[in-house]
């Protein structure tokens, strides 16, 4: 008989150091890239941005711009566009009470694409602009289309997604036939296979609030996507409002995901991976599964950018191959290690 | 002591447009336990999702005291009366504790996490249960009695005035039917809980409840003691087999069996 | 401290770090002395570029770009090209930035360049990126043929090689008027379809090649087609009944025989009477370069073979 109250409180210490090893890979991305500079020199450049330290510049100044105005951007950006994505997996996968769920499947995905092809065919630019109202767009009506029949059920929510999304495709593969332009269709295919190539500040600025607004929302919403577990009718007999809080779910997922995908393109695996990896060694609490798969994604994708802009340099491979090729067989390897957890 | 009643008035619910409940009228006054029988598909399971407001009824009301279920939030509710579903299928990966602490649900706001008193009337509810040793187990790795045991330990940390069980012995053996109800009838005695059990065996039904309905085709076909429900002529109308009935040995409640030919 | 306590804390501690690491990164090297302004111009995007002293490290970010400055003398000069730029078969000796529109950008900072030559491709994308670190960097887009000299006299100002630009464009120029002054005599302009690839792409009114057909005294098919480039549909291609084929696909496979196997296309004035022209280096002809000319040249002696002996 025990007396004490059971709790998993190394968990704390897991996410501590997960923060860490984020930091570190991203110190270790930004001496990686196409020019070489030696690691020592990296250090000195770094520490002399904090006022107060007075370092000779020793180095090119060509270095310090890409230091701090191309790898470290990039590096944030890949960060936080991780971390999104596998957060808003992590969401969805608990939402739909199915660990095969990823962050694109109510819509995004199509929809960004739709939005992205149409400021690129027709040469509007603001291809972010687009792919972002696009995103959004698709999901509000695909919510409404799932809604439209009483309440949505995941199994409605999947269905409108798949139905809306193989509508938006079509469109979008008729728009890049008829454009009738090699290079338009070339580069919307780039766009979607995802890059962080053209990475500013800006984009990093511009992705803040969305990112922190709708994580902030999520993890409020833990431990009642933990509830909703037991499924829609249990979780109503516990209190929990389900419909509304299934529209806040999606609403919060759907606003970083379609940020992040406006910011770097249609990046995938990230937001079916990791959540689920995740879930496999540390149990469904959102609680900590919530938290851990942003800090996961965001080192998972931070590495998969780094190997993306040294594989082939000066080429630059799409990241989302990197993450096609990295995650699946780590998935299989987990799979096999942990049958009878599996969810 | 509890003094929260729960009352049906009048319920009709029709899934699309065939009715599954056709004016029930029933109420559940605290202390009591009452039963509730019927033929598969009489509309039993419906009338608690009706109860606990997870299916509006087209007709009629549902009072919990003087307030209607139409007037409350899902929280509200969830606040005064539990339910303990089916033959539950518990996502894995979270442990007996874990469980039974989502009871405390409809107590916290939405952004909150359980506190310190929260973890004490969880600790309390599995002690009541006999649960409390299965705490930090994975709750797929429970058996059917035990997993069964462990809802029930959560409906009690709603702390709840009603508790509403839908065939909570099913698929258990004899051994976890009685623990079950025996849980279920102390409970009931010491915490004054308004009571309602679907149950799906007569003779369970009789042992312990001070009041059984019976169900027939979405309506009730009568009401009152066992003895008077549990009776060959009223079974007959309502199962369509021929069923003898005779004392229990020990306290005289009506036992059914099925005549044979 | 709770793990939401803990984690609210590292993201607010994050957001700290990255916000800090954001206001401290520098728009570019402060130069230490004023800098001579040297040339102002407009480039082929509208923007206004200054060029602050005479660039000796060019970057160049397409492989016509990449031929105009050898043709002006100043391979030397050049430091960083395309992995496509294969002529004069020096510049493949120089360092790669990358590909078609994938342009590694730590490699041209890297560089240290004075001036980056970009095209219209890159305007949207890699022109603002450069720009914003701080890159001088222009971009260069012939719309035809007589616009080719044009921007080989503006690569010639903005690198201070305007002498060697001249007597580029002279030569180039005379050879240009020979062959059109030749095509002028001639009585009836033949019809031509330039072939891109398979499926039938082909150059329309506004393109590159349809100017050069039009120069070298063709009669393109496809010159009612609503864009620059269009996809004429095989039953519109045989009823135009082309008398002259352009196969700009000749290295895709396609060759005067696989032509004729078409279903329909035996019938063709072009491939009835031979003339169904393989062009061996494509680049002659689509690249906006000094060795456009040669590209010009080529067509007219496809077209009017017997006036070009």
């Amino acid at each position: 008989m025990q007396t004490a109250f059971p709790t998993r409180s190394h968990r704390r210490l897991v996410l501590l150091v997960a923060s860490f090893i984020v930091l570190a890979t991203g110190a270790v991305a930004a001496a990686i890239g196409s020019v070489a500079i030696p690691l020592e020199t990296l250090w000195r450049i770094i520490a002399a941005k904090i006022p107060g330290m007075t370092i000779a510049p020793t180095w090119a100044p060509s270095w310090e711009t890409i230091v701090f105005d191309i790898r470290l951007p990039r590096i944030a950006l890949a960060a936080l566009v991780g971390s999104a994505l596998a957060t808003s997996g992590a969401t969805y996968q608990g939402l739909l009470r199915n660990p095969l769920a990823d962050p694109y499947l109510i819509g995004v995905s199509a929809g960004a694409a739709l939005g992205a092809t149409i400021a690129i065919v027709f040469s509007f630019g603001a291809i972010s602009l687009f792919a972002f109202i696009g995103a959004i767009g698709a999901t509000t009506l695909i919510y409404a289309l799932a809604r439209a029949g009483g309440r949505t059920t995941p199994t409605t929510l999947i269905l409108a997604g798949v139905a809306l999304g193989a509508f938006l495709s079509a469109i979008t593969s008729f728009l890049m036939f008829r454009g009738e332009s090699a290079f338009n269709t070339h580069q919307v295919i780039a766009w979607m296979m995802g890059s962080f190539s053209l990475s500013s500040w800006q984009d990093v600025a511009v992705m803040i609030p969305y990112l922190g607004i709708g994580w902030l929302v999520l993890y409020l919403n833990a431990r009642t996507l933990n509830v909703l577990q037991l499924g829609d009718v249990q979780a109503q007999q516990l209190g929990v409002p389900v419909e509304r809080v299934t529209m806040i779910l999606v609403a919060s997922a759907s606003l970083i995901t379609a940020a992040a995908v406006a910011t770097s393109g249609i990046i995938g695996f990230v937001g079916l991976i990791v959540p689920h990896a995740v879930r496999l060694v540390w149990g469904p609490d959102h609680r900590f599964l919530l938290p851990m798969s942003a800090l996961i994604g965001a080192t998972f994708l931070i590495l998969a950018d780094a190997l993306a802009r040294t594989l082939l340099s000066p080429s630059e491979l799409p990241v989302g191959i990197i993450t096609a090729f990295c995650g699946a067989p780590f998935f299989l390897y987990l799979l096999r290690r942990n049958r009878e957890t599996l969810i | 002591m509890n003094t929260l009643q729960l009352r049906a008035e009048g319920i009709s619910f029709a899934y699309q447009d065939k009715f599954v409940l056709n004016e029930i009228d029933l109420a559940i006054k605290p202390g009591e336990l009452v039963g509730l029988i019927g033929p598969n598909g009489s509309g039993k399971s419906t009338l608690i999702k009706c109860l606990s407001r997870v299916l509006v009824p087209q007709r009629g009301r549902v009072w919990l005291d003087g307030h209607t279920l139409a007037s409350l939030d899902p929280q509200q509710i969830a606040r005064h009366i539990a339910v303990v579903p089916q033959a539950v299928e518990l996502p894995p990966g979270f442990t007996a504790f874990e469980i039974v602490l989502m009871g405390r649900a409809p107590h916290l706001d939405w952004w909150q996490n359980e506190n310190a008193r929260d973890k004490e009337i969880t600790r309390a509810a599995m002690e009541a249960t006999g649960t409390w040793s299965l705490a930090e187990r994975l709750v797929n790795q429970l058996s059917g009695g035990e997993r069964q045991r462990v809802v029930i330990a959560r409906a009690l940390a709603q702390e709840p005035e009603v508790l509403l069980l839908d065939e909570p012995t099913a698929h258990l053996d004899v051994k976890h039917q009685s623990e079950v109800m025996e849980l279920v009838r102390r409970l009931n005695r010491e915490r004054g809980l308004a009571v309602l059990v679907v149950f799906h065996d007569l003779n369970l039904a009789a042992q312990y409840c001070s009041r059984l309905v019976l169900f027939k085709e979405g309506r009730v076909y009568k009401t009152g003691s066992p003895r008077e429900v549990i009776a060959p002529d009223v079974l007959r109308e309502v199962y369509g087999i021929e069923l003898l009935v005779f004392p229990h040995p020990q306290n005289q409640r009506p036992m059914a069996v099925v005549a044979v030919t | 401290m709770s793990t939401r306590r803990i984690s609210v804390a590292l993201t607010a501690l994050t957001i700290i770090v990255l916000g800090l690491t954001a206001c401290a990164s520098p728009p570019t090297a402060a130069p230490t002395t004023a800098p001579a302004v040297f040339i102002t111009v407009t480039d082929d995007a509208g923007r206004q570029v200054t060029l602050k002293g005479l660039p000796t490290r060019i970057v160049s970010l397409a492989p016509s770009n990449t031929e105009v400055l050898y043709a002006l003398g100043l391979g030397d000069r050049v430091v960083g090209v395309t992995e496509y730029c294969d002529y004069p078969p020096e510049a493949k000796q120089k360092p790669k930035i990358g590909g078609f529109a994938n342009i590694d950008l730590e490699k041209v900072i890297g560089l240290d360049p004075h001036l980056v030559l970009a095209t219209s491709i890159h305007a949207k994308t890699v022109v603002p990126e450069l720009e914003k670190r701080g890159i001088t960097i222009v971009v260069v887009e012939p719309n035809n043929v007589d616009d080719v000299l044009t921007k080989i006299t503006f690569v010639g100002e903005l690198t201070g090689a305007s002498e060697n630009a001249n007597r580029l464009t002279t030569q180039l120029k005379s050879r240009i008027d020979a062959v059109t002054g030749k095509v002028a005599t001639a009585k009836t302009k033949p019809r031509v379809f330039y072939e891109i690839d398979k499926t039938l792409f082909t150059p329309g009114p506004g393109s590159f090649i349809d100017d050069m057909i039009t120069k070298a005294g063709g009669l393109n098919i496809a010159a009612d087609a609503k864009g620059p480039y269009a996809q004429l549909g095989p039953e519109a291609t045989i009823a135009k009944d082309p008398q002259v084929i352009l196969l700009g696909d000749m290295n895709f496979g396609e060759s005067p025989e696989s032509v004729k196997a078409r279903p329909g296309w035996a019938n063709i004035s072009a491939v009835k009477n031979g003339r169904v022209i393989p062009i061996a280096d494509e680049n002659i002809v689509s690249r906006p370069g000094p060795r456009i000319v040669e590209g010009l040249e080529l067509i007219a002696r496809a077209l009017y073979p017997e006036l070009f002996k």
